[in-house]
């Protein structure tokens, strides 16, 4: 009788507990699909301007300033790309200015990359007075926030006469330890040194250990980190605006242009995809490296 | 012999420590140097300015405390006003401006890209399609970015400025204070997001994944898995992004400048500095260097305190 009772209740209350569940469950159900909804709206705010920009870029000037605004252009008309990079800002065309990006990207790079492998290499690796000093500044350079350094920045670039030229430009990017320093030190604390003991039996010098036995097995890390620094350096606004004003690049010529072409958005438009493009490519080939290498890698104060 | 094998070993050990320090003298010789030169330069030229006047004809002389005065002066008794708020002006309106960058990073930004990382996780149909768009406003370039938020709004040619009449705000109301303050605001949210989220989805993605399967059998729901175990696990990166998101007011101006060029009185802090410093006007250097300087020692030793209270509240966790 009183096992009985028991048995009811127990299966009573398991009945209850079953039936909260699924009532909790729905509900979890829904704030995820409304979780989903929300990530929706917000792809398609990032995605339809830069979609937007790209089907106006194929209109003709006359066509879009009539009234077709956000319809498919009536025949694709491929002369704005043309005409923007034959375009002329202060003496200098936007084909210019992409060779500009490009130089200023590439040389950047592989200058800043190229040290901060390197000396993140030294510091990991070698034992040597000053190493703690070294990593230690990298470290509180990075945190400490000074500011009102800009107007000593330039006079600083005035007095070496690099004011001015890619050769100013390219001094301050090879500053290198930076946030790309500290994930390379982390790379290459994790290789073990005895790869570098078995190529000294076989007779290699400290040089050859280095370029032919650790960066090639750093590769990800220093891929991943490359593309992410060209991709900073495309888009720089403030460096090459500041100190290369006359020879522009193409982040910098574009806030011009915007002022330039008000009654021409689609060539405005077309050289927007000039400086938009080459990155989602370049983005969309390393993006598996560059998620692996960096995300995992993790950034914590 | 045993004697003279250990000293030629000796030697040679030494020999090759030698060569070691020659080596990373000779790879370090530059990068080190560049450092130095532009710390030194940089900051100690900084600091050297504050203290400085240039008269028009370009001659310096130091003057004290001088520009740190006019820096306090010039925030109470700016007579110019185009807020249109009697209590502010357009000096101390620009630091309310500044704080309300790390208000809105912090209490909105951080917040929303928390939950998006979170569902991002939790088994969400598109999840990698969706975290390769999150990731697009990161590589973009910011003054491509800036146009795609600003012509939408454009009032001949936007599909979003008949969206906000619509929605009431008729005219150009965008260019007034304090709506255009907003309207920088919404920005960085919009287009910061993606950051925040590749940053925290990293971090939970480090979490293992039986901790969140335990905690389901437990009967933790979403809430109690998101505030218990998400949250205290991660809490490394999210201090990261508070201190981030608190340095925002001594460095955020690209994105005010490239926006608004300043109308309707969005000047930051740094952007007061930068905009100034692009006239490459000597006069100006001092006065710009005094105010950074200024702001700095009052902001800096908060954010290390902030920093270093938060990074004790869940301590001995590393995700």
């Amino acid at each position: 009788m009183k096992n009985k009772n028991l048995y009811k209740s127990v299966t009573r209350r398991i009945h209850r507990l079953e039936e909260k569940g699924q009532g909790r469950h729905l509900v979890y159900k829904s704030i995820k699909w409304i979780m989903f909804g929300v990530f929706v709206i917000y792809s398609i705010s990032l995605l339809v301007p830069f979609l937007w920009m790209l089907v106006s870029s194929f209109k003709s000037v006359k066509e879009f300033n009539a009234g077709n605004i956000f319809g498919f252009p009536k025949e694709f008309h491929f002369d704005n790309i043309v005409e923007v990079l034959k375009f002329k800002i202060e003496g200098q065309s936007v084909l210019s200015m992409l060779g500009m990006s490009i130089l200023t990207t590439v040389l950047g790079t592989v200058i800043s990359v190229g040290l901060s492998t390197i000396s993140a290499y030294c510091v990991a690796m070698y034992n040597f007075p000053g190493r703690r000093l070294i990593l230690g500044a990298a470290i509180f350079t990075m945190i400490v926030p000074i500011v009102g350094t800009l107007p000593a920045q330039v006079r600083m670039m005035e007095t070496f006469g690099i004011m001015d030229s890619l050769v100013g430009v390219l001094f301050l990017y090879s500053g290198c330890f930076g946030f790309n320093f500290i994930m390379l030190h982390s790379a290459f604390k994790t290789i073990s040194w005895s790869y570098a003991e078995a190529a000294q039996i076989d007779g290699a010098g400290r040089f050859r250990i280095l370029f032919q036995v650790m960066i090639p097995i750093a590769k990800g890390p220093i891929i991943a980190v490359s593309i992410l620094q060209a991709i900073v350096l495309w888009n720089d606004y403030s460096t090459p605006f500041l100190f290369m004003n006359s020879l522009k690049t193409l982040a910098v010529g574009l806030h011009s242009l915007e002022g330039e072409m008000q009654n021409k958005y689609p060539m405005l438009f077309a050289a927007v995809m000039v400086a938009v493009i080459p990155v989602v490519i370049v983005f969309a080939i390393f993006q598996k490296t560059i998620i692996k290498n960096t995300v995992a890698g993790g950034l914590k104060g | 012999m045993s004697l003279k094998r250990s000293k030629l070993l000796k030697k040679r050990m030494s020999s090759r420590t030698k060569r070691d320090y020659l080596f990373v003298a000779a790879l370090l010789a530059y990068p080190v140097l560049q450092f130095v030169i532009t710390w030194v330069f940089v900051n100690f030229g900084s600091l050297a300015m504050a203290f400085e006047r240039t008269d028009i004809y370009g001659n310096t002389e130091f003057v004290g405390l001088d520009q740190f005065k006019w820096a306090i002066k010039d925030i109470f008794t700016n007579e110019l006003n185009d807020t249109g708020v009697s209590w502010l002006n357009n000096s101390s309106v620009i630091l309310l401006n500044s704080l309300g960058y790390a208000v809105i990073t912090i209490f909105v930004s951080l917040p929303l890209s928390l939950l998006f990382s979170y569902f991002l996780q939790k088994n969400m149909p598109l999840a990698n399609v969706f975290r390769v768009i999150f990731f697009l406003p990161n590589i973009i370039p910011i003054v491509a970015l800036v146009m795609a938020y600003n012509m939408p709004l454009d009032p001949t040619y936007g599909y979003m400025s008949e969206f906000l009449e619509w929605l009431g705000f008729k005219g150009y109301v965008y260019g007034r204070w304090p709506v255009s303050q907003l309207f920088v605001y919404v920005y960085c949210i919009w287009a910061g997001l993606g950051y925040n989220v590749v940053l925290l989805s990293g971090a939970i993605g480090r979490i293992p994944k039986e901790i969140f399967e335990s905690s389901q059998l437990d009967g933790a729901g979403y809430f109690r898995e998101f505030t218990q175990i998400t949250i205290p696990l991660i809490w490394p990166t999210i201090v990261t992004l508070i201190v981030l998101g608190m340095t925002n007011v001594l460095t955020l101006y690209l994105q005010p400048y490239l926006l608004t060029n300043g109308d309707g009185v969005t000047y930051s802090i740094a952007m007061e500095i930068f905009m100034n410093t692009a006239e490459f006007n000597p006069i100006k250097y001092s006065q710009m260097a005094a105010k950074g300087l200024l702001f700095s020692v009052i902001w800096a030793p908060i954010v290390l305190l902030v920093r270093n209270r938060l990074s004790k509240k869940f301590s001995g966790v590393d995700f």
